[in-house]
């Protein structure tokens, strides 16, 4: 199983490669002090060395004092986490439909498809709840707020 | 006094009443709900101030933060589940007595009672107090508010994770979010690779609903799997608590009140940490120590009036000084500057009538949560009971229309998606999330101040050391981040001077 001691090390070297990217491209806005003081590379420039120092740091007390941490189980694989991947998958393909089927009819779907997730088998609740919230969302937000929701690309 | 008539008129505006008393409302029942916090209720309803002209936005967001840290108290109290992190003390006598001695109503009156009068006192705190430390804040210069920016960033790091470092990195993380666009002083483009919907820098909005909505939903997804359904069925009779029981607990609801609205005032800590020192202390100076854990009514004020008590104490620092005091008013924070009042000290010379409206808006905004506690707490104790399987692809459909409604932008959907996923992720590694949104809405203010105190001082960091009011912000901040390390050393040497 994984722990936290592991998972820091991992989160310490991403955090230093941020830190030196952040750093990088930094330089190339230039660090330089100026007549409207330092240049706009400075700052974030700074906040790219803090990381890299803290991403040491956090990989120094996980190797030193990391003991504990290691009874600190993380996990990222059970079928609970699963479940949260399929939803994961659900929302992205979600974001997609939002583009060209609009926001109303990709909610149609949406909303049933995580409820199947969730294990709802029953029919009229499948139904009836999207379209009950679909149209609750169009009455608050699309009549009362007169906020424009995505609308289908054949309807643009 | 004209100020405060032209606040009363701001604020008695139907629309405005309607969106106060439907926030109060709303707060109650997300509370309430198990898997919904404060903070998310807030990031999620944060897009409709947009549809209210003037403060009616902020009344309703306050009226939200009042009733959810008092709604967390019906599941505490019936499930034993705290609602909200800040009951979780309200289950240690709330409980016993709903369940073990069967008064789920005097239980429910109690809580409702100190939630009440906690959040009026608080309220009429900020009213005496904030005035009186926006006069000193507009002594502070550029060095001072970066070193306030830096203080803020600190507590919230040090109070909020599970690991300081972890913290701080996040508090990074959300300061370098910040400089993503084009530079305010040198108009170069920072960060954005190319894209046009990066020269604005990252939305704000999108990025709140995807740190704190999105991916705590994820987490309740998570933590329900195959967890059965069971229904609460539970009969309420009297509400409102005896003459005896006020008598009993008065001193306690004073106490619990002070240190509620103390806790608020420091920056990053919250309704939790309130409740639990609250009932620690009531415990302490009780005479009835002994029932503690058996349904005591002080056991069920002291954490509620606590926890209510922040709510004013925490918009001192946010109102006068622009730091915010939890997650809560670090939304309310970009609440307030979405719709052009900057908080700060001149917030109260320039904005005098919003100021006062928003002292006035949560002192009703405690009256109402109270009115429907004691009135309508048989509707609320329904709540508990909705299936997580319906309450959640509702709640997800709900942070994709408030990510799009901020600027009708699908850009901003995916931005929230992103950080969403993010993180759900950054949870699990024990980050914070508030530390990440702190540094977000604080790193404007750091950077600005920061390079403006360099170029008043020639470039020389000397500046920020020879200002006491700074070179003391600073410090606090080192300790506080240093804690860890020489903490063990103080516990041992008070412990070798007790023996």
């Amino acid at each position: 199983m994984d722990n936290m001691r592991k998972w820091n090390y991992i989160i310490s070297l991403i955090t230093a490669i941020l830190g030196a990217i952040l750093i990088f491209l930094s330089s190339q806005l230039g660090f330089a002090f100026n007549a409207s003081g330092p240049g706009a590379g400075f700052w974030p420039g700074v906040l790219g060395g803090i990381l890299v120092v803290l991403a040491v740091a956090l990989f120094g007390t996980s190797l030193i004092k990391g003991k504990g941490l290691e009874e600190v189980p993380v996990v990222l694989n059970s079928p609970a986490n699963k479940r949260v991947y399929s939803m994961m998958g659900i929302i992205v393909i979600y974001c997609i439909l939002l583009k060209t089927a609009g926001f109303y009819l990709s909610t149609l779907l949406f909303i049933p498809s995580t409820m199947y997730l969730m294990e709802v088998r029953d029919k009229k609740k499948l139904i009836i709840m999207p379209l009950v919230t679909v149209i609750f969302i169009y009455i608050v937000f699309g009549i009362l707020l007169k906020t424009k929701l995505p609308m289908p690309i054949f309807m643009n | 006094m004209s100020e405060i008539l032209a606040a009363l008129g701001q604020i008695f505006v139907p629309i405005n009443i309607i969106g106060l008393i439907f926030g109060t409302f709303i707060g109650i029942l997300i509370g309430a709900m198990p898997g919904l916090s404060v903070n998310m209720g807030i990031a999620l309803l944060f897009p409709l101030t947009f549809a209210f002209q003037g403060i009616g936005g902020i009344l309703m967001l306050l009226g939200i933060y009042c009733g959810a840290i008092y709604g967390g108290s019906i599941s505490a109290i019936l499930l034993k589940t705290p609602g909200t992190p800040a009951s979780a003390a309200t289950t240690l006598d709330g409980y016993p007595m709903a369940v073990k001695y069967k008064q789920p109503g005097r239980a429910l009156g109690l809580s409702t009672f100190g939630s009440m009068f906690g959040g009026i006192f608080s309220t009429i705190c900020l009213i005496l107090l904030a005035p009186q430390l926006a006069k000193v804040a507009l002594q502070f210069s550029k060095p001072e508010y970066f070193a306030l920016a830096i203080f803020g960033i600190s507590i919230i790091t040090s109070v909020s994770s599970g690991s300081i470092l972890k913290g701080i990195i996040g508090g990074v993380i959300g300061l370098f979010i910040s400089t993503i666009g084009i530079d305010a002083m040198s108009g170069k483009v920072r960060f954005t690779f190319g894209t046009t919907y990066l020269m604005g820098g990252l939305s704000f909005v999108p990025v709140l609903i995807g740190l704190f909505a999105f991916s705590q939903v994820l987490a309740t997804m998570e933590e329900c799997y195959k967890k059965p359904y069971e229904k609460y069925d539970v009969t309420i009779n009297k509400v409102f608590p005896s003459p005896s029981d006020i008598k009993r607990v008065f001193v306690t609801l004073i106490r619990s009140s002070f240190i509620g609205t103390f806790i608020g005032c420091v920056p990053g800590t919250g309704g939790d940490i309130a409740s639990f020192i609250s009932y620690d202390q009531a415990k302490r100076w009780s005479k009835y120590k002994d029932n503690f854990g058996n349904g005591e009514p002080e056991g069920i004020i002291a954490p509620e009036a606590g926890n209510n008590a922040v709510s004013g104490g925490a918009m001192i620092p946010m109102l006068t000084l622009g730091i915010p005091g939890d997650g809560a008013t670090a939304i309310m924070l970009g609440a307030l500057m979405v719709q052009g009042l900057q908080p700060g000290p001149l917030l109260f010379t320039q904005h005098a009538s919003s100021v006062y409206a928003i002292f006035i808006g949560l002192l009703l905004a405690n009256i109402v949560m109270g009115f429907f506690g004691f009135s309508l707490i048989r509707i609320f104790t329904k709540v508990i009971n909705i299936p997580k399987e319906i309450l959640l692809p509702i709640v997800f459909t709900l942070t994709f229309v408030g990510a799009y409604s901020y600027n009708n932008s699908i850009n901003d959907v995916f931005v929230m998606v992103f950080f969403g996923f993010l993180g759900y992720f950054l949870n699990k590694m024990q980050f914070s999330m508030s530390a990440i949104v702190i540094g977000i809405i604080l790193g404007a203010m750091a950077e600005a101040n920061f390079r403006g105190s360099l170029i008043m001082s020639d470039g020389s960091l000397a500046i920020f050391i020879t200002r006491p009011i700074c070179a003391i912000f600073l410090f606090i901040s080192l300790l506080s981040l240093l804690a860890p390390l020489y903490a063990p050393f103080i516990k041992k040497l008070f412990k070798k001077a007790k023996a």
